[in-house]
């Protein structure tokens, strides 16, 4: 008996050790391709310190593909928890980081800056470069908070977790479809600002600020591994999660807090990123073969920042001119592995159906 | 004390800021430790309220209820996850999750912060899924299980709850009549092993009858409870089915399926074959009588032999089969006959 258990346990630690490996591996790739590539060898000597007699591949490290790691890293991180979070409150495998609105909130923000005040003091927001951004983030990050606290409100005022989800996705319709109307009376110009926005990327932020938003993003996730009791109980309902000990109204509202605080942060930062806070989570189940968020949270993690680091690498990868914009990729990877899932869990149930 | 949960002039129902809906009221009853309690009543009178009023999830409108001597609205989630293990309707869907990982999540009132098991949590679920008898499906994901045992790793998350008391709402209501009994004697088993208080909801009004050792019977506005036994003295049964379509069999002290009959058959015999034969015309609305030598169509029920059942008219015998199902057609054939006769007679 014991050695099952313990079989499980040493599974558990070699998963994740291959995932950190993996995770390590990614991320140097990550340094080493792109428009050009930089052998491993040079990337060992910038950072070591050493000198090097290639200021080029200096400038490109530091300045493009560090930074870039380091923001793919911690959006991958944050998004998957925030999916995985998101799961396991509203019991639903389709649920991810946007089901709260928070992205759409963002996206209204942004919209508002970028095409409504250009259009009213009459300057195109492209114009403004740095000052333009910093509004832009600022905007983001504003829309997605008011709408959070929507939300908080109204977990608040109802018992039921499915109003949540439902308001959730109805101020997401009214969010698109008032940036729609905006979107209509804009420049051409301020409304091309705002699509490069939602396509999302990884690469808007310098090294200094990256730093910054990797603290931003790991701070929360690791507050998130000490949910894991809370996760376990929310997963069985609120009614037995009550009837063993779970405060659901308290768990509730710092679950979703949580989950919001990680959806805003990214969003705010890197744009609207789609599907790897849906599609982690699933990898994470069937890896981690357990209903334990203790592990699972470890392994969305190790697996959101592999993930990300996999899409931003594939979005440079040699032989395009530019990046890819980073949606189009992470809805490539991401929508094949739900469907996968989606097919196993129908094979699985075969049997005893 | 050897109660466990005291109700007193509860009336439960659901409020809300603007109304107040009362479901069942003027509730009295006492829960005892060591015992299993099954709580019936028709659809509709709160059955469901009640669990949900007792286990903290609803508000009651008014009145007490005691939980161990502790007045349940004194006591909060954490206190009563303690007092209280609950097996609800819900089935759980916990994807990946283990026989040995449910139990698990029963200790979580004891756990620290991650929720890691102790030693001594691990004991504890050791022992819970041993006692309900799946120890051989410890690892095997929930998924994968019949419902009959998906139903018994449920009680054994209960189990692992360490609790003084278990309530379970409906616990055999997907599952065939071998796994309902088997349910019913595991948790009768708990109940006298453990001294814990066992109180269950069903609609199996013959096994509760026979396995349990008091009874609830929630009506509009009463809950009646004591021994089913004396509930039989007490015709206590009765308002639950007025109806008149089940009616209690005082040979068997079990319920019946009560029908209406237009016509009748004399019938010479008894025994087990006659209480088949009664079934089976009694289904068909035809109520069998005691022949008398004045008869002169009636079947005989042969006692020693395998030709069960003859029918006789007019002194011969028209049919001799061994199937019920012959003998009832016939009947059904011949019975306007013997009516006619009989009206003729009368004339």
């Amino acid at each position: 008996m014991n050695n099952f258990s313990q079989s499980i346990k040493s599974n558990t630690s070699i998963n994740f050790i291959i995932s950190i490996a993996l995770v390590i591996v990614l991320f140097l790739l990550n340094l080493i391709f792109g428009s050009i590539s930089i052998p491993l060898k040079s990337v060992f000597q910038v950072f070591s310190g050493a000198a090097t007699d290639n200021i080029v591949f200096t400038n490109i490290l530091l300045h493009t593909r560090l930074p870039q790691a380091l923001v793919a890293l911690g959006a991958g991180v944050a998004l998957s928890i925030a999916g995985l979070l998101m799961q396991t409150l509203f019991r639903n495998p389709l649920a991810g980081p946007s089901v709260l609105g928070i992205s759409s909130g963002a996206s209204l923000g942004v919209g508002f800056v970028v095409l409504v005040a250009g259009g009213l003091f009459g300057f195109s927001m492209s114009s403004l470069g740095i000052v333009g951004e910093f509004a832009i983030l600022i905007a983001a990050f504003g829309g997605s908070l008011g709408i959070l606290s929507i939300i908080l409100l109204i977990a608040r005022k109802t018992n039921g977790t499915l109003s949540v989800l439902i308001m959730g996705v109805m101020i997401g319709y009214l969010s698109s479809s008032l940036v729609g109307m905006m979107k209509f009376y804009s420049l051409e110009e301020d409304v091309h600002t705002y699509v490069i926005w939602g396509l999302g990327s990884f690469s808007r932020l310098s090294l200094p600020r990256a730093q910054f938003f990797l603290l931003l993003t790991l701070i929360p996730s690791f507050i998130c591994v000490f949910m894991a009791k809370w996760l376990n109980l929310l997963s069985m309902g609120d009614n037995y999660a009550r009837s063993l000990g779970l405060k659901i109204e308290r768990a509730r509202f710092i679950t979703i807090l949580l989950s919001g605080i990680l959806t805003a942060t990214v969003t705010a930062f890197c744009g609207p990123i789609v599907f790897i806070g849906m599609a982690v989570p699933h990898m994470a189940k069937m890896i981690s073969k357990t209903s334990n968020h203790l592990i699972l949270i470890i392994n969305t993690a190790i697996l959101g920042a592999a993930t990300a680091l996999l899409c931003s690498l594939i979005a440079r990868l040699p032989g395009f001119d530019s990046a890819l914009p980073i949606n189009s990729v992470t809805a490539f990877i991401g929508a094949p592995v739900v469907i996968s899932v989606i097919l196993k869990r129908r094979k699985d149930n075969l049997p005893e159906n | 004390m050897t109660e466990s949960i005291k109700i007193e002039n509860l009336n439960i129902g659901y409020t809300s800021s603007k109304s107040k809906k009362t479901v069942a009221s003027n509730l009295n009853a006492n829960l005892n430790k060591g015992e299993m309690t099954c709580l019936l009543g028709p659809n509709g009178t709160g059955k469901s309220t009640l669990i949900k009023s007792i286990c903290g999830f609803l508000k009651p409108i008014s009145g007490l209820i005691s939980i161990n001597q502790k007045n349940s609205t004194t006591l909060d989630e954490k206190d009563m996850a303690k007092l209280i293990a609950i097996v609800l309707t819900d089935k759980l869907t916990l994807t990946n999750a283990t026989v040995y990982e449910l139990v698990a999540y029963g200790r979580s009132p004891y756990t620290d912060f991650l929720g890691r098991l102790s030693d001594n949590d691990k004991q504890v679920v050791e022992q819970s899924i041993a006692m309900c008898g799946i120890s051989h499906k410890k690892h095997s994901l929930l998924s994968a299980l019949s419902d009959g045992e998906r139903q018994k790793a449920t009680i054994a998350k209960a189990l692992a709850q360490d609790t003084p008391i278990i309530i379970l709402d409906e616990p055999t209501a997907f599952l065939d009549l071998p796994a309902r009994v088997e349910i019913m004697q595991l948790l009768r088993r708990l109940a006298s092993d453990t001294q814990k208080s066992v109180l269950m909801s069903t609609h199996d009004l013959d096994l509760a009858l026979q396995m349990s050792d008091q009874l609830w019977l929630l009506q509009k506005n009463a809950l009646i409870y004591g021994t089913p036994e004396d509930l039989v003295l007490e015709n206590a049964f009765q308002p639950m089915f007025n109806n008149g379509s089940i009616e209690f069999d005082n040979k068997t002290g079990l319920f019946k399926v009560a029908y209406n009959h237009n016509t009748t058959i004399a019938v010479k015999g008894h025994g087990f074959k006659y209480t088949l034969l009664r079934r089976a015309l009694m289904r068909k609305g035809i109520k069998p009588v005691k022949a008398t030598s004045t008869d002169n169509t009636y079947i005989k029920i042969n006692e020693n032999s395998d030709i069960h059942f003859e029918i006789w008219m007019d002194n011969e015998p028209i049919l001799k089969t061994n199937k019920v199902a012959d003998t009832i057609k016939l009947t059904q054939n011949i019975i306007p006959l013997v009516t006619k006769n009989e009206v003729r007679c009368m004339i």
